[in-house]
């Protein structure tokens, strides 16, 4: 046996063992969760290790934008209803936790808990709200509630008046491990945290779509009364989505509490933000949940990496994100997932074309 | 509490209401006629209050010029957007429109905030505090409370254009087709209604609208390019709370709502020793119970679905 033959016998079964991998990915889709919570890890390390370090916290945010829009994206998407208090939940969460660690005093991993648990109470209350109304006179009544929450963060002491303020020192993250002890240089490790996040959000949601409760919401999303008529409980599963939507706007909350270590002040919570997050549902596509992740990339990512970096495009940012809007809008009306579609169908055509042309020459 | 107090108090939330009022029945035109909620009103009447005090400030003209010139270039701006962004966008869903409008905001704040040449000038990185339509010195004594002219001009000027706005819905062949647009687009589109130039002077005359809003806000808190984000949120608190489908429950709701909530200031600073803030709160707070109950509004009715 020459070395030759040996080298190709490794190589073969090198690209048997990928192969199988490859099809165990494909068939299992929380596997290319992971694979892609992976990818952002990798991104992120390269990123850090780069001149623009600073450039994680984009990366970080776009992470946790694409939690809460994994949420809202079941209200918008799958039911029907539309929440303009999504960026006011996630300052609930920032500011209990806040509260629950540093005046009362309680354990990280509990005052995750209570504020989850909190989230869930408040989407209940809104959902309860969202029982008597439909369309803009929800999306209204939302942003009434949105306001109300960042009123009262403005209002008390305890808030810091809606000023931002850093969570306190030593406190216990993860076995011993302190939060505050991981300093600008490790931000790294708790870029790994959001990831994490992010893959545990996408594969909850993807279990939630594909279960009865995600088939319910579909078929709530297409016509009410047809949902009423199959014996699909709507009153249910609506409270259940704003429960579902207001806990993933939490979770991201508490993420971004984790990551940047301050509660955030309570303009950053208002309307602006809460429809960010709505447009990276709908540019994202509804229904998508890979879409969430591109969406943000769009509407965060691409102003802060790639129009910044062009010398003749900065000081644009702002015009040309709006423009990018309007145009995903305008031109991808169910969303920049389809972008990839239409890629696709370009790369047939133009092999079909290429055939074509190839086969005139030689007939 | 005596007489001269309680006057203070109604003229100081005439002012707000009117200026809140200005803007929810732009919002409502809009809503109406293109099924968009406009997030952008506030950012389209903020960029045109720019101008206005551009050739006030700059150029020197006196303020009314300046008003009509500001007018102008709102007719315009409304014009543009529905022309390039509204209209082509027109089968998309309600939700898709408001991040359109989303969209038209960061447009404008982009170009508001742009530090290149001839935008800087005319919207300079600093806040301007533009002059009042008539000067803060001439006031008039009501029952002892000293109220300015500029507050009692705001609200006549609002219920001057309210009175045309109603008016014009109500008796003109234009206002019957902005009516028909409203109740029903396809339909109306198909009896020969030229609903495409409905839509587009309700986005014009919206845009009008909040520029006086606009410019009537601004030398109070000052030229920034998120001055009228609160006013906005009131707004459409006020579109909802007088209710969506009809055109005159916004503009009384936003009357309600200024009143109660300087009444509530005063009461909250002087009688309980509290921030102004509390006061907001507990008014937002009742008119969201008060909503639970009534749904479409206190004027509104239930819209018809069919199954």
């Amino acid at each position: 046996m020459t070395v030759k033959n040996k080298l190709s016998t490794i190589w073969q079964k090198l690209r048997m063992i990928v192969k199988n991998v490859a099809t165990y990915i494909k068939q299992s889709p929380q596997m290319q969760f992971v694979v892609l919570g992976v990818v952002m890890i990798v991104i992120g390390r390269i990123v850090f290790a780069g001149p623009a370090a600073t450039n994680i916290n984009f990366l970080a945010e776009i992470m946790i934008i694409t939690v809460v829009a994994l949420g809202l994206n079941l209200l918008l998407g799958f039911s029907g209803l539309v929440s303009l208090a999504t960026a006011a939940f996630m300052g609930v969460a920032t500011n209990s936790m806040f509260v629950f660690i540093n005046v009362v005093g309680l354990p990280f991993l509990l005052s995750v808990v209570l504020t989850l648990v909190l989230a869930g109470f408040l989407g209940m209350a809104v959902g309860v709200l969202s029982l008597k109304m439909e369309g803009i006179y929800l999306a209204i009544a939302t942003l009434f509630v949105g306001h109300i929450v960042t009123e009262i963060f403005r209002a008390f002491a305890i808030f810091n008046s809606g000023e931002t303020q850093r969570i306190g020192s030593s406190i216990d993250f993860f076995m011993g491990y302190e939060l505050t002890n991981f300093l600008k240089a490790d931000r790294i490790i708790l870029y790994y945290f959001v990831a994490i996040g992010m893959v545990i959000a996408f594969i909850v949601v993807y279990n939630i779509v594909k279960s009865p409760t995600g088939r319910a919401l579909m078929a709530i999303s297409r016509s009410q009364h047809a949902a009423l008529a199959m014996g699909i409980s709507v009153i249910k599963y609506r409270l259940m989505a704003f429960v579902i939507a207001t806990v993933f706007a939490a979770f991201g909350g508490i993420l971004h509490l984790i990551f940047f270590q301050t509660t955030g002040s309570a303009t950053k919570w208002g309307l602006g933000l809460s429809l960010v997050i709505l447009a990276v549902v709908v540019i994202g596509g509804m229904k998508s949940l890979i879409g969430m992740l591109v969406g943000a990339f769009l509407l965060i990512g691409v102003p802060a990496f790639v129009l910044r970096e062009v010398p003749i495009l900065s000081g644009f940012e702002d015009i040309l994100a709006g423009l990018l809007i309007v145009v995903v809008i305008l031109y991808y009306p169910y969303g920049a997932a389809q972008i990839l579609t239409d890629i696709k169908k370009l790369l047939i055509r133009s092999k079909s074309y290429l055939a074509k042309k190839a086969g005139e020459r030689r007939g | 509490m005596n007489i001269s107090i309680i006057i203070q108090i109604l003229f100081n939330s005439l002012r707000l209401g009117s200026i809140v009022a200005l803007a929810t029945l732009g919002i409502v035109l809009i809503f109406r006629t293109s099924k968009a909620t406009n997030f952008a009103q506030g950012s389209i009447g903020t960029f045109n209050a720019y101008i206005a005090a551009y050739f006030l400030l700059t150029v020197g003209l006196s303020i009314w010029t300046s008003m009509l010139i500001a007018m102008g270039t709102a007719f315009l701006t409304g014009v543009i957007i529905d022309k390039l962004f509204i209209r082509p966008a027109r089968k998309a869903s309600p939700v898709s429109k408001q991040i359109l409008t989303l969209g038209i905001i960061m447009i404008l704040i982009g170009i508001m905030n742009s530090t290149l040449g001839i935008l800087r000038t005319v919207f300079p990185p600093v806040t301007i505090r533009p002059e009042q339509f008539i000067a803060s010195e001439h006031t008039v004594t009501i029952l002892g409370a000293s109220i300015e002219w500029n507050t009692i001009f705001i609200f006549l000027l609002t219920m001057v254009l309210m009175l045309i706005v109603f008016l014009f819905i109500q008796k003109t062949r234009w206002g019957l087709a902005t009516r028909v647009t409203a109740s029903n687009e396809p339909i109306a589109r198909l009896m020969g209604v030229p609903t495409k130039t409905v839509t587009m002077f309700a986005w014009a005359f919206a845009a009008m609208l909040g520029t006086i809003a606009g410019i009537a806000l601004a030398p109070r808190v000052g030229m920034t390019p998120n001055m009228l984000i609160t006013v906005q949120i009131s707004a459409f608190f006020a579109g909802v709370f007088g209710g969506f489908s009809t055109f005159f429950g916004p503009v009384v709701a936003a009357y309600i709502i200024g009143f109660a909530i300087s009444t509530g200031r005063y009461f909250f600073v002087t009688s309980l020793d509290l921030r102004s803030i509390f006061a907001e709160l507990l008014v937002y707070s009742i008119i969201l119970v008060i909503l639970y109950f009534k749904p479409y509004g206190l004027f509104g009715k239930k819209p018809q679905r069919k199954v």
